[in-house]
């Protein structure tokens, strides 16, 4: 969706996917049969499409049994050839010239492409428990947003997201999605946020890789999930989001509710590298006409977090010009 | 696919936002032998797939309106979409699904939208007296069209 609905119009000037399905409809068919593949793998395993609700704490209510699981096997064969096609088309795209030096956050889990667990580590080899998250993100309030701004104690900013996994993990990639990255141009290091579009096609490919990987091993757990009663305590966790880590902690008490939450989503902690970036790439381009930069500086947000431009109902630029 | 789908939109922790579950519901409660119920948070392509190639599809939302008549509904077709389009949080609207779906070729036959006014889009469940009376009516209304068309 980031990629066919929200992101690929910038790059080919529409003003949205309406517009460019004019001209491209095989294309927007194309990442619309991908989400499906996606919404059909939830529908097994969470009971509905989206918004599953066959997990629970401990597991889940019902394992899909095998042969549900393999019946997506045709489905997922096409999403990944799709997911291919994908690289090929955003790899053509033309890129905005811009490089930027954050320090880079991502969950790594040596022998895989870390999704669903590891332990937060940056690009300058500094790397931390996630139970020490809570008390090393900082998350602030700045005078001129309304939008938390996280920091790394005594670091500074730092960026998650697909191009800090790509940096961190990328030696862990499926051979299919190295190869796709190779032929894309990623190289060993993205620093150029403009191609996140790139790096999240390729960790499409991985993701489906990764699906058929998981069906072709799979059988069904003897339970579906294990007991936990509920008893006082305190845990935490993390998983890479789509765009980024995304950390929740939970205290409770001994029947079960829960007295404490923190939930820190990629949004507060990327904000403070978005604003940079936006400052910088304002900088060097002043001769711009409004209207234009206006779409620039939107297609600079939606490198990160397409939700932001319209959430806050598009981008408001002032410019004091002297 | 063929036949007919109904659609709830809307969030039924977000009071009557919950409205298009709610008609969802009780016309589950009811029972409309061979028409698909499903809800859904708006999401443009999650809308497209449920409504593709379906004879009659029916989409029931809340919108907000000012001045607000909570309760009062507003059914639209496919040739008259409103004008006024809210933006959802997550991805786009409805009135994106069906322009994307028209440029698509991924239409149902016929799309019929009931739109009702909503009083409280707050935090919590349960809707607002006169929106629970209009997805009474609506729920009816609904019964008789699939019944008859």
């Amino acid at each position: 969706m980031h990629i066919y609905l929200l992101h690929a119009p910038d790059f080919l000037g529409y003003a949205g996917v309406v517009d460019m399905a004019r001209d491209h409809r095989a294309v927007v068919e194309r990442g619309l049969a991908l989400k499906k593949a996606g919404n059909a793998i939830l529908d097994v395993l969470g009971g509905r499409p989206i918004h599953p609700v066959n997990v629970r704490v401990g597991g889940f209510y019902r394992a899909p049994p095998a042969a549900a699981l393999r019946a997506l096997v045709p489905a997922l064969e096409r999403a990944r050839d799709h997911a291919l096609s994908t690289v090929d088309w955003v790899a053509g795209f033309e890129y905005p010239d811009f490089a930027h030096d954050h320090e880079l956050l991502a969950l790594v889990e040596p022998g895989t492409y870390a999704i669903e667990r590891g332990t937060p580590t940056t690009d300058r080899g500094f790397s931390f428990p996630v139970d020490a998250f809570d008390e090393l993100v900082v998350e602030e309030q700045v005078p001129h947003s309304t939008a938390l701004h996280a920091r790394l104690a005594g670091r500074g900013r730092y960026l998650t997201g697909p191009t800090a996994r790509f940096a961190l993990s990328q030696r862990w990639l499926s051979p299919l999605a190295r190869e796709a990255a190779d032929a894309a141009g990623l190289g060993t290091d993205c620093r150029n946020p403009f191609r996140s579009i790139a790096v999240r096609a390729v960790e499409l490919v991985y993701a489906v890789d990764e699906a058929l990987r998981l069906i072709e091993g799979y059988e069904p757990p003897a339970r579906p999930a294990v007991e936990v009663p509920p008893r006082a305590g305190a845990g935490c966790g993390a998983t890479e989001a789509p765009r980024g880590v995304l950390f929740h902690r939970y205290a409770l008490a001994a029947d079960g509710a829960i007295t404490a939450a923190r939930i820190v989503p990629p949004t507060s902690q990327n904000q403070a590298c978005i604003e940079d970036d936006l400052r910088r790439f304002v900088a060097d381009r002043l001769d711009l006409d409004d209207d234009t930069l206006t779409h620039a500086c939107e297609q600079a947000i939606r490198n990160y977090d397409p939700c932001i431009s319209c959430a806050t109902h598009f981008l408001d630029l002032t410019v004091e010009r002297s | 696919m063929t036949g007919k789908v109904v659609i709830g939109v809307g969030n039924p922790y977000r009071r009557d936002d919950g409205l298009g579950p709610c008609v969802v519901d009780r016309l589950r409660e009811r029972g409309v032998p061979g028409v698909v119920l499903a809800t859904s948070l708006g999401e443009t392509t999650e809308l497209i797939d449920l409504w593709d190639g379906a004879d009659l599809a029916i989409v029931v939302d809340a919108i907000r309106a000012a001045p607000a008549h909570p309760g009062r509904v507003h059914r639209l077709t496919v040739l008259d979409p409103p004008g006024e389009r809210s933006r959802a949080a997550h991805g786009l609207d409805l009135g994106e699904a069906v322009e994307l779906a028209r440029v698509l070729g991924r239409m149902p036959a016929r799309l019929v939208l009931y739109a009702v006014e909503a009083a409280d889009v707050g935090h919590g469940t349960g809707l607002t007296p006169a929106v629970s009376q209009a997805a009474a009516r609506i729920a009816d209304e609904i019964a008789d069209e699939v019944g008859l068309s």
